[in-house]
């Protein structure tokens, strides 16, 4: 058994002590409890299509706080990276970009994720199928988004 | 700038350990105000670790009024702080027990009151850090107590660092998602609550710009505790002896 005052000291000691791990690895956390860092949240399909897909949504859209909010450049810079990985994921594991943003844009993101060799290669992976499927077929757009995300 | 504000602003320039050893120098010019912020700082252990061991809040005032008094101040305990190892948290707890079994010893009933005055008594009966203290060892208060000063103290440069930088509605959310259930043991404010009252687009801003305030309160934490230690490279061992020390009493 804990208490609050034990769980507090222990998550404030893990996020001032890990460096290595992102504030985008701490959002993906609170947005998908039960992952243990971003690119899992990414990367790993869940059991049910509907939530995975609404899960890819909900990471994307944080995603994008952090990249236009995060607390220094190497958070921006990271979450729109991670930003660009959740539209990857959603096309490759449900057939649609989660995201109103014209398809060039993104397959620029794309790109520029697939091609920066210090993100995580599964990351980099996933974009580079992405880009693939989106070069031989037109890709529905997400009707549940905002134009801007 | 005055002479009382630049010694003001050098007082406030001092870390815990700095302060700790200048409370020891005996012909330190501003001895007299370190001593007062040591004690200040680190009276709700002490209350808490004398609490514990069955005395009752007026005793209790009594007996750490007199190890002020006759310990830290008589006997300069802050003068014997380099010679520690460099955790001050370590020192005190021994000190503070080896008071106690001394003032049983002799069975003294005397209070003493430290030459300067009346020292100030700090509210220590705080929800939440208080409220297991009926089942606490003395040593499992006093590090409850200490671990519950050094987070308020993160808690409130946090506060106080997104006040002055427009950041209210990233406080709000840390307050309500993380400090308020921290420090008394409510549950944290759904999302959805904050989202609509502070008028944010969705869930995962409001999750974004709790992290971006878990992340600011990590680091706070981490540099109370090492202005605790004597070196930066004690830091992380501290921060673990503390977690082990709470798991324990946890147990």
């Amino acid at each position: 058994m804990t208490d609050p005052l034990t769980d507090s000291l222990r998550w404030a000691i893990a996020i001032g002590a890990e460096p290595e791990r992102s504030t985008a690895d701490w959002l993906a956390i609170e947005l998908s409890p039960g992952t243990p860092d971003a690119v899992a949240a990414i990367c790993d399909p869940g059991p049910d299509a509907e939530a995975d897909l609404e899960r890819l949504r909900l990471l994307k859209r944080g995603f994008k706080t952090l990249r236009l909010g995060g607390e220094d450049s190497i958070d921006r810079r990271l979450a729109a990276r991670y930003y660009a990985a959740t539209l990857a994921a959603g096309l490759v594991r449900h057939g649609v970009w989660i995201s109103r943003q014209r398809t060039d844009r993104i397959v620029e993101a794309l790109q520029g994720l697939a091609e920066d060799e210090s993100i995580d290669g599964r990351l980099r992976a996933v974009a580079s199928t992405a880009i693939a499927i989106a070069s031989e077929r037109a890709i529905e757009g997400d009707a549940t988004d905002e134009p801007s995300d | 700038m005055t002479n009382r504000t630049h010694h003001a602003r050098a007082d406030q320039s001092l870390t815990d350990w700095s302060m700790v050893l200048d409370a020891g120098r005996i012909d330190s010019p501003s001895r007299a105000i370190s001593l007062d912020r040591l004690v200040r700082r680190y009276w709700p252990p002490l209350f808490a670790y004398v609490r514990a061991t069955g005395c009752t809040p007026q005793e209790a005032t009594d007996v750490v009024q007199g190890f002020i008094a006759d310990v830290i101040l008589e006997r300069n305990l802050p003068g014997s702080a380099d010679r520690d190892r460099g955790r001050f948290r370590g020192l005190l707890f021994r000190s503070i027990g080896n008071y106690l079994k001394d003032r049983h010893r002799r069975e003294a009933s005397l209070k003493r009151r430290p030459s300067g005055g009346r020292v100030a008594s700090l509210d220590a009966t705080g929800p939440g850090a208080m409220a297991a203290a009926d089942q606490d060892t003395p040593e499992r208060s006093f590090t409850r107590h200490w671990v519950a000063t050094m987070l308020r103290r993160a808690v409130d440069a946090v506060r106080s660092s997104f006040l002055e930088s427009d950041r209210e509605t990233e406080w709000i959310i840390l307050e309500a998602r993380l400090v308020r259930p921290m420090l008394d043991g409510s549950g944290p404010t759904p999302y959805a609550a904050l989202v609509e009252s502070l008028g944010l687009r969705d869930v995962p801003q409001a999750a974004a710009y709790l992290v971006n305030g878990k992340r600011a309160l990590g680091r706070a934490v981490l540099k109370e505790i090492g202005e605790t230690v004597q070196s930066p490279d004690q830091v992380d061992a501290e921060a673990r002896d503390l977690l082990r020390l709470l798991s324990e009493t946890n147990a």
